[in-house]
């Protein structure tokens, strides 16, 4: 072996233990890489009313939603009315009542209560007056409560007055069914 | 970036914060819906009154009053009279009489009807003996007419009598007197 070999022969040796040793020194250094994730979220403000059965009243078709309906069933000045239903009768017309629930949810909202107001969507039919709370329904909005409570089930009377004037001569048409639909709108005070 | 680029962008956000400001206030309401049905029928009533000067003798006062179920008490009576003194009272010998005016009110409601029929029945068969009349039509278990053209929402009088034969053993002779108003 030439001298030359020799020299050549230690130095693969040398790069050798470097390698052994450089190794876990880069092995043990962890290398990282940072990120950031940003999320934007705006807490919007939001009140939501759900119409319910009242315990004392008729039972609300699709009660626990917020398009709900109530049926009278047959109405009359005397005999039988449907179950929860009551009935007071007065000169030249009587009326038919029932509670049901409303209630108002809030969320995002700096408020104590809240406003509601009703109205139909067209005139009521001939003969029949519909009222909340005793305050008679048009198709203009009518205030019904002004410091309704959030979270609960908040109880109003829903009563039809019904002229007891035959059809014709300013009554109701009989033994057909009349719909009308009341539109709710809870405010935020 | 160059400046228009910068500028580009600016109405953007400001937009969108001004949309979200929008959309922040107007959810400050909530709607509901109720649709609301009935079906209103025709009907006709008929309830007992007190008049004034119930209780005096010719009109007992009922109990009841204002009701379709009320009822009248004639006492205790015999060929010798009658223990109520609101109930009149008439014998011939064979038999007594018991009289006493009951007041009806019939009013209806959703009908073009200008007035009513009025028919009773008994609610059972009376004892041999004893005849029941309203204004002195004898009342069975079969209808009977007593008002044809009776006038709504006025007090109607019927004479109400019972004659009791002195054949007739002594008991109880109550009896339930059904009425029924028809619109005319």
């Amino acid at each position: 072996m030439s001298m030359h070999s020799i020299g050549k022969h230690r130095e693969l040796i040398l790069l050798a233990l470097a390698a052994v040793v450089i190794a876990p020194l880069r092995a043990q250094s962890h290398p990282t890489s940072a990120g950031s994730l940003s999320v934007q979220l705006q807490n919007g403000s939001g009140l939501q009313m759900v119409l319910y059965s009242d315990p004392s009243g008729v039972t609300l078709g699709n009660s626990g939603t917020s398009s709900a309906s109530l049926g009278f069933g047959t109405v009359a000045a005397y005999g039988t009315l449907s179950s929860n239903v009551s009935r007071t009768n007065g000169s030249g017309n009587f009326t038919v009542s029932t509670p049901f629930d409303v209630n108002v949810q809030v969320s995002g909202v700096s408020s104590a209560n809240y406003t509601l107001t009703a109205s139909l969507s067209s005139a009521a039919p001939t003969g029949v007056t519909l009222q909340i709370d005793t305050v008679t329904l048009t198709t203009s909005s009518q205030s019904i409560q002004t410091n309704g409570s959030y979270g609960n089930n908040v109880s109003h009377t829903f009563s039809a007055v019904v002229s007891t004037a035959g059809s014709g001569s300013g009554g109701p048409t009989t033994g057909t069914q009349l719909t009308s639909t009341v539109n709710f709108v809870a405010t935020a005070n | 970036m160059n400046k228009n680029s910068y500028l580009r962008k600016i109405p953007g956000c400001l937009s969108l914060w001004v949309l979200a400001a929008t959309l922040g206030h107007t959810q400050s309401t909530a709607s509901g819906t109720l649709l609301v049905s009935m079906s209103v029928q025709s009907s006709i009533s008929v309830t007992f009154v007190n008049v004034s000067g119930a209780g005096n003798q010719g009109t007992c006062s009922i109990t009841g009053a204002n009701t379709n179920t009320a009822s009248v008490n004639f006492g205790i009576a015999s060929l010798s009279g009658d223990n109520q003194s609101c109930v009149s009272f008439s014998q011939n010998g064979s038999s007594y009489t018991l009289s006493n005016n009951i007041y009806t009110v019939v009013t209806q409601s959703n009908l073009t009807s200008s007035n009513f029929t009025l028919t009773a029945s008994l609610g059972s068969s009376p004892t041999t003996g004893v005849v029941w009349s309203i204004n002195s039509a004898t009342l069975g278990t079969g209808s009977t007419s007593i008002t044809t053209g009776g006038n709504y929402g006025a007090n109607t009088s019927m004479y109400l009598q019972v004659t009791v034969q002195h054949t007739v053993a002594s008991g109880n002779l109550s009896e339930v007197i059904n009425l029924t108003a028809t619109a005319n």
